[in-house]
């Protein structure tokens, strides 16, 4: 059956189809096809991009807002040139947009915040749509810094040297080492904590371990290497915690 | 063949695509005047949170129908399995009846979104046919195609009709039948007059249609967008159509400048008037279960 579902070589359709998507995809370099009406292999065109750059608006709304006509185009058609999007579906291609950000090194006319924003903008998307719920129930406080814990799948940890949170038209570009918890509330909405340094190395020693932590542990071992006050700063985890544990963000490993 | 999912209702009457933009509206309830609605399962597989509710209190009351964008059925990439094999798993989770796909390609590696012209030859008759029975095969249910708006496209060793009317038949597989894109082919490229194409469709095939708006482009060429209210000459070629065909479930396609659920009643009001105007009997949609 596969080999029925998949053109040969020296398939004239195959050669067809190509012939029409190089021009799509890159019109500077792969002329119509020959024998095509340009205006009319034009429409096709229009309606890539057209529809891919209206997409991407809705997923990056600050991007575009931020970034010149130019600039947003010209990323565009690089996304078309450079990238074979494989999603099918069309809320993942957030995702794909921002792999394809990633993947390249820029050049001296975009600003230096465009991928962490777009990061910013992609996770914020990626939570909304989650197919995780939250964990039911709150933890106890002896819970909290006694048992195996982890944050739910709905609450991530990010580091950016923007703030990505703030930005907006206007907004005058300053480099800043900005920490943020991210998460789906009970609500559905996506909303967002400052974190402190030392609040998302815990957050992210959570999130990473299998088995979840024990955070006073945790922060009595912080408190030693730092030679800090270890009562202080199990104090301190157990306030950051219970503000977590209010949206129900964390739950107890069990295995 | 058989589907796993027993409680499938046939769709009639008058339906309306279901864009995300509605969905927070409609979960809450549904007016009387919508039989069924239309989703891209491309654009709700894999979704949790508020959406997820949303379409799942959405179908739990209203009858729900698929119809893909990505499949990229006459494409040149491999077929995607793993998007058919979700479609299934979506269809059976939303008691889903039917689930059509455009006659035409998305996908030449990467997935470009948009629909893309087939040439009209017999090798992209066969190898287009072999695909859908590959997907009526996963899905054990058969499919539907739709005839699309085209603007231009690389060879033309068939008439748009003899393309349509060869794939369907050799994949034995349904027609949605987009009366608009009749009509946008038609003054796009006067091969025909629209009343004539619809005669040559195989009628017993026909599992539903589809009408919308679409754009005049400055120079006279059509673009078949789903963002404007349907036309005159529309309507009396879907009034046609029931005579020649039946009386058919019919979907209402708006996808951008939406107007209000209520704006939009109107249109499905007209579809039912002429539906109830039409003498023919139901010809049988079965393309629920081979």
């Amino acid at each position: 059956m596969s080999n029925q579902t998949l053109l040969p070589p020296d398939s004239e359709l195959l050669d067809l189809q190509t012939k029409f998507t190089q021009h799509l995809r890159n019109p500077d370099t792969y002329g119509v096809p020959e024998g095509l009406d340009e205006r009319r292999v034009g429409v096709y065109s229009d309606l890539i991009f057209h529809n891919i750059s209206a997409l991407m608006s809705e997923f990056f709304p600050v991007l575009k807002k931020l970034l010149s006509d130019e600039n947003w185009n010209d990323l565009i058609r690089e996304f078309f040139i450079n990238w074979r999007a494989e999603t099918p579906y069309f809320p993942r291609l957030a995702e794909e947009f921002l792999a394809f950000l990633t993947s390249r090194s820029g050049t001296n006319h975009e600003p230096e915040y465009l991928t962490p924003l777009a990061h910013y903008e992609w996770l914020e998307l990626y939570l909304f749509i989650h197919e995780d719920e939250l964990p039911e129930n709150r933890l106890t406080e002896t819970a909290l810094v006694t048992e195996p814990i982890k944050l739910s799948e709905l609450a991530v940890p990010a580091a950016y040297n923007f703030p990505v949170h703030q930005i907006q038209v206007g907004w005058e570009e300053t480099s800043n080492p900005t920490h943020l918890l991210v998460f789906r509330d009970k609500s559905d909405s996506v909303r967002f904590f400052e974190l402190a340094p030392l609040s998302y190395e815990l957050l992210s020693a959570m999130q990473l371990s299998d088995k979840g932590i024990i955070a006073a542990n945790w922060l009595k071992q912080k408190a030693q290497d730092l030679g800090q006050d270890e009562k202080v700063f199990v104090e301190f985890g157990l306030d950051l915690l219970k503000q977590f544990n209010r949206e129900n963000l964390i739950y107890v490993v069990t295995d | 063949m058989s589907t796993s999912n027993n409680h499938v209702q046939p769709i009639q009457g008058a339906g309306l695509g279901l864009r995300r933009s509605m969905a927070s509206q409609l979960s809450e309830a549904t007016p009387d005047g919508i039989d069924f609605l239309e989703v891209a399962p491309e654009n709700w597989i894999g979704l949790g949170g508020r959406f997820a509710k949303q379409l799942r209190a959405i179908s739990e009351r209203t009858p729900l129908i698929t119809h893909g964008l990505s499949l990229s059925i006459g494409g040149p990439a491999p077929l995607d399995e793993d998007l058919v094999f979700a479609i299934k798993d979506f269809i059976d989770e939303h008691n889903v009846s039917h689930y059509s796909e455009h006659l035409s390609y998305t996908n030449d590696g990467g997935q470009l979104y948009d629909l893309l012209p087939m040439p009209f030859t017999e090798e992209a008759v066969t190898y287009t046919a072999n695909r859908v029975k590959r997907v009526q095969e996963i899905l054990g249910q058969k499919i539907a195609l739709e005839n699309v708006s085209y603007y231009t496209t690389p060879k033309k060793h068939l008439s748009e009709i003899e393309f349509v009317t060869a794939v369907i038949e050799e994949a034995d597989c349904g027609l949605l039948l987009d009366v608009n894109n009749v009509f946008v082919n038609s003054e796009n490229h006067h091969d025909y007059e629209p009343i004539d194409f619809i005669k040559a469709m195989p009628k017993e095939r026909v599992s539903y249609l589809h009408i919308a708006g679409h754009y005049y482009e400055e120079d006279g060429l059509i673009v078949d967008t789903h963002g404007a209210d349907v036309i005159d000459p529309v309507w009396q070629l879907l009034e046609q159509t029931y005579e020649i065909i039946g009386n058919k479930p019919t979907l209402l396609e708006r996808d951008f400048n939406i107007p209000s659920i209520d704006t939009l009643m109107l249109e499905l009001n007209e579809i039912r008037n002429f539906q109830s105007k039409t003498g023919a009997t139901d010809v049988k949609s079965d393309f629920v279960a081979a």
